[in-house]
């Protein structure tokens, strides 16, 4: 059944909007937390910072220590 | 948590199920106003895209496709369209034009499709002894404006490189090299019909399968000229300049199991080697309305030229085993 011109004109219009507001950056979509977050490079090298000190903190503190060879003398400290 | 309507499990009742989020849409939002904006889109599938436009451009594509043939183009060929912002998956996005998008088409699965042309050539030739060539180069001609048919130009090449490594060994004359020469029926060597010679052979053709044979290529002649390939300027071709040459879309053989067709399967091993380019590359600018019109028409002249010679091969005799999907 095809829809009258009237109501696909609204339809286009309507759909022309929200892609305005998608344009924007005013769609409901950008409004979540994670929406916020992917629009904002200081959220994201915020984030960037803090994985990079993560990784660096697990590298430094997460050594094994090996034994050292028989017949070698213990570590001076 | 929403209450459940079962005895025991949960549900998640409101929770949505899918999370998508795109990091840079911008173009794709821009690209979907301008199609709605020229009537190429349907406001309606917004709904069905769920409102993201990235899947809204890629309904509108396959919308776009099957309002040009895209059953017929099916039937007998394995396509892919799509939109990207880069014409290989090789080349490195150029910065310096942020607003350009590609529209480009590439075989699937690296799958070619297949068409024999001995017995239709069999049967044009009791018509006139031109007509053969005439409609094959009529046919691979207007394929080719649009994309590659592998055929026994391409094959002769082949021999020939396989000649020339041949002739500098000390054994030259132990290698079996294919004869393509003798897979090409000698009505080939005719010169083809100019388009008023042929206007006037059309007219005195009695058998009715060549009439229609004549009329469908002469028909896939026309479509394929309405609009041209664009020009790929030198920025592009240096994004291209690493790839191998576009894979063939059609092989186009004088009977199955030919020396032709040899050499294809020889050929196709070293074509996936390095990234080929896409058969169709159409760059355009989605800010500016004119070239996404544009852009659209050169793609919906592509999808009537593949689907008119599927149309054709449906009328030549001997080619049942290459339907891909009925």
């Amino acid at each position: 059944m095809s829809r009258n011109p009237k109501s696909k004109e609204v339809t286009k219009r309507a759909v022309l909007a929200e892609l305005e507001r998608l344009r924007q950056g005013r769609h409901a979509r950008y409004q979540t937390l994670v929406g916020r977050f992917v629009r904002c490079p200081d959220f994201i090298q915020a984030a960037v910072l803090i994985a990079a000190a993560v990784n660096a903190s697990a590298r430094t503190y997460n050594r094994t220590p090996l034994d050292a060879p028989p017949g070698w003398l213990p570590p001076v400290s | 948590m929403a209450q459940g309507s079962g005895l025991v499990l949960p549900r998640f009742g409101t929770v949505p199920v899918v999370q998508r989020l795109v990091a840079d849409d911008r173009l794709a939002v821009i690209l979907a106003m301008a199609l709605v904006d020229l009537d190429i889109a349907v406001p309606g599938d917004w709904k069905k895209a769920d409102r993201d436009p990235t899947s809204f451009i890629r309904i509108t594509l396959d919308r776009w496709i099957g309002t040009h043939g895209g059953s017929a183009i099916r039937h007998r060929f394995l396509l892919s369209g799509m939109i990207t912002n880069s014409p290989s998956d090789w080349a490195e996005r150029d910065e310096t034009r942020p607003n350009q998008l590609f529209l480009i088409v590439e075989p699937s699965e690296a799958t070619c499709g297949c068409a024999t042309f001995g017995p239709t050539l069999k049967l044009l030739e009791s018509v006139h002894p031109q007509l053969p060539a005439t409609f094959f180069h009529l046919f691979v001609g207007a394929l080719n404006r649009w994309i590659r048919v592998y055929d026994h130009r391409d094959a002769e090449e082949r021999a020939e490189t396989l000649r020339e490594w041949a002739a500098q060994e000390p054994d030259a004359d132990q290698y079996e090299l294919p004869d393509v020469e003798g897979s090409i029926p000698p009505c080939m060597r005719q010169a083809a019909l100019n388009e008023s010679e042929l206007a006037q052979l059309k007219d005195k053709i009695n058998d009715p399968l060549a009439t229609k044979l004549v009329d469908a290529v002469t028909g896939l002649d026309r479509v394929s000229r309405q609009s041209e390939r664009p020009e790929l300027d030198d920025d592009i071709g240096q994004q291209l300049s690493d790839c191998n040459p576009a894979l063939p879309c059609l092989l186009a053989v004088f009977a199955e199991g030919d020396s032709i067709a040899g050499c294809f399967d020889e050929d196709a091993r070293g074509m996936m080697e390095v990234e080929p380019e896409p058969n169709i590359i159409i760059p355009f600018d989605p800010t500016n309305a004119e070239s996404v019109q544009r852009t659209f028409h050169m793609f919906g002249v592509a999808c009537q030229t593949i689907a008119a010679a599927s149309r054709v091969i449906d009328l030549m005799s001997g080619n049942d085993q290459w339907i891909i999907s009925r």
